[in-house]
């Protein structure tokens, strides 16, 4: 493998709340090598050329949902983003994911969004004494989990959703669905009815209008709105 | 800190009632496309007679009243989204169906009036 | 974050982020469905016209019709509402769970833009007295 070096442009978001009055964007660009695969690689050699550049990110394999962001328009991981992917000649937008107040660059501040999956209750309710070893079931109703519990909340598809956005309040938006049919989804819940009856606002489930941007920019390849559809079951 | 009420209970009785009128109104857009195509539209004549049949006086009744609902339902989520202050949200909540319910009664009067 | 000194930036720039096709033709649902509310009146108005006894009404009908800026008003209320129909029927079937996946989704919508177009084409001639 060759080692040759190639320059990319950027367009980056930047916003110091200590310093700039706005948002702007500014126009950059780094040496490359074709080792670095990866925006977030990019992302990385960026950030040792400005180490101003504000962003999170933690495992670079799309596991922990730090490097969420709005790459060219549209929400995803950067460690997930082959930078070969990308039309050359032309710069890589980067922008923080919509609809969430912005800390820092690319940084957002995530409460409402962790607010709203904490509102659905991310646990398994169960009252029954627990057995002396785990709660057993039975493969069948185990697959029904499959889908629903490799969200990794990195919020991509919340902030990618008009209905999100108008209502960051009061909407439990996609991540926060999925979630919720994941344990009422699971034969081992109990609060089956009491999830749903929580859901049964105008506001909480049905603000889905089932635009599905969710499932087109989902790093996992989920579908939130299937299990939306299978909660108003 | 302000605390947020949710936990209405008509979210899903509202969704159920948006689908139903849908497909009523679906099925009437049907029957009537079908009817344009067919040349009820010919001439005024053919067209009053048409809209007089019993059947159709019928299904157009259903489908005036949902298109009124659905329209309720869609208009109130639009509002939902977009207007936040509550007291322009109720007003505008108000007149929406004020103007759907008359729209409802003078609709009706007129296929009610047909010899 | 309640200790935020001060309120930060929402970055939502809503023409420079990019959504799938069947994005576009869910803010058409809403706009067509918020167009077609909007000129209920006039439809109903119309409806009365047109089935009004007497030549006043049938007049009178002919003369509104006859307006070119009603005839294209009406027309964009066909094709608001054909794509308002066909986005419906797409939305009663993914709630069914038919076409809920992802590629499905998207080439429904195309089919959804593709159809009522048609369906626009076919019956504006007709509302234009083409046949």
């Amino acid at each position: 493998m060759t080692n040759a070096t190639r320059t990319v442009q950027f367009k980056i978001y930047r916003y110091d709340p200590d310093r700039d009055a706005k948002p702007y964007m500014q126009d950059i660009s780094v040496e490359l090598e074709s080792t670095d695969r990866k925006l977030l690689d990019a992302m990385v050699k960026l950030k040792a050329q400005d180490d101003s550049i504000s962003f999170r990110r933690s495992c670079r394999e799309g596991v922990c949902g730090s490097d969420a962001m709005n790459i060219n328009g549209k929400n995803g991981l950067a460690c997930l983003a082959a930078m070969e992917g990308f039309p050359e000649g032309k710069p890589i937008v980067l922008r923080p994911l919509p609809g969430l107040p912005v800390i820092r660059d690319l940084i957002v501040d995530m409460t409402q969004f962790f607010k709203q999956y904490n509102s659905i209750k991310p646990y398994l309710i169960n009252n029954d004494p627990p057995p002396e070893r785990e709660r057993l079931q039975s493969p069948e109703d185990r697959e029904e989990l499959n889908g629903l519990y490799e969200c990794i909340l990195c919020a991509c598809c919340s902030t990618a959703c008009p209905s999100f956005w108008w209502n960051p309040d009061k909407f439990v938006g996609p991540a926060g669905l999925l979630a919720a049919y994941r344990f009422i989804a699971d034969t081992r819940d109990q609060a089956t009815s009491e999830r749903l009856d929580d859901l049964e606002d105008p506001y909480r489930l049905f603000r889905c209008h089932t635009i599905m941007n969710c499932v087109d920019v989902c790093p996992k390849g989920l579908n939130p709105t299937k299990a939306i559809g299978r909660s108003r079951k | 800190m302000k605390r947020l009420v949710v936990g209405a209970h008509y979210g899903l009785m509202d969704w159920l009632a948006q689908r139903i009128t849908a497909i009523i109104m679906a099925a009437y857009t049907v029957i009537m496309f079908a009817a344009t195509l067919g040349g009820v539209t010919g001439s005024r004549e053919v067209w009053h007679a048409f809209m007089a049949n019993g059947f159709i006086r019928f299904i157009t009744f259903l489908f005036i009243i949902s298109l009124c609902y659905h329209a309720w339902v869609g208009v109130r989520d639009i509002w939902m989204d977009y207007v936040k202050p509550a007291t322009i949200r109720v007003t505008l909540h108000v007149l929406t169906l004020l103007a759907l319910v008359g729209y409802a009664g003078w609709a009706v009067q007129i296929i009610w009036r047909l010899p | 974050m309640s200790e935020m000194t001060k309120p930060r930036p929402k970055y939502l720039a809503l023409h420079e982020i990019r959504l799938p096709l069947a994005g576009y033709a869910s803010i058409l649902h809403r706009v067509s469905g918020a167009g077609l509310f909007l000129m209920l009146p006039l439809l109903i108005w119309l409806l009365q016209l047109s089935l009004g006894s007497g030549h006043e009404n049938a007049a009178l009908f002919s003369t509104v019709t006859g307006n070119i800026l009603v005839k294209l008003i009406l027309l964009g209320l066909l094709w608001a509402f054909l794509h308002h129909f066909c986005m419906g029927i797409r939305i009663l079937l993914i709630d069914i769970h038919v076409g809920v996946e992802k590629q499905q989704a998207h080439t429904s919508a195309v089919a959804v833009m593709v159809v009522s177009l048609a369906l626009t084409l076919i019956f504006g001639l007709k509302l234009l007295g083409v046949y």
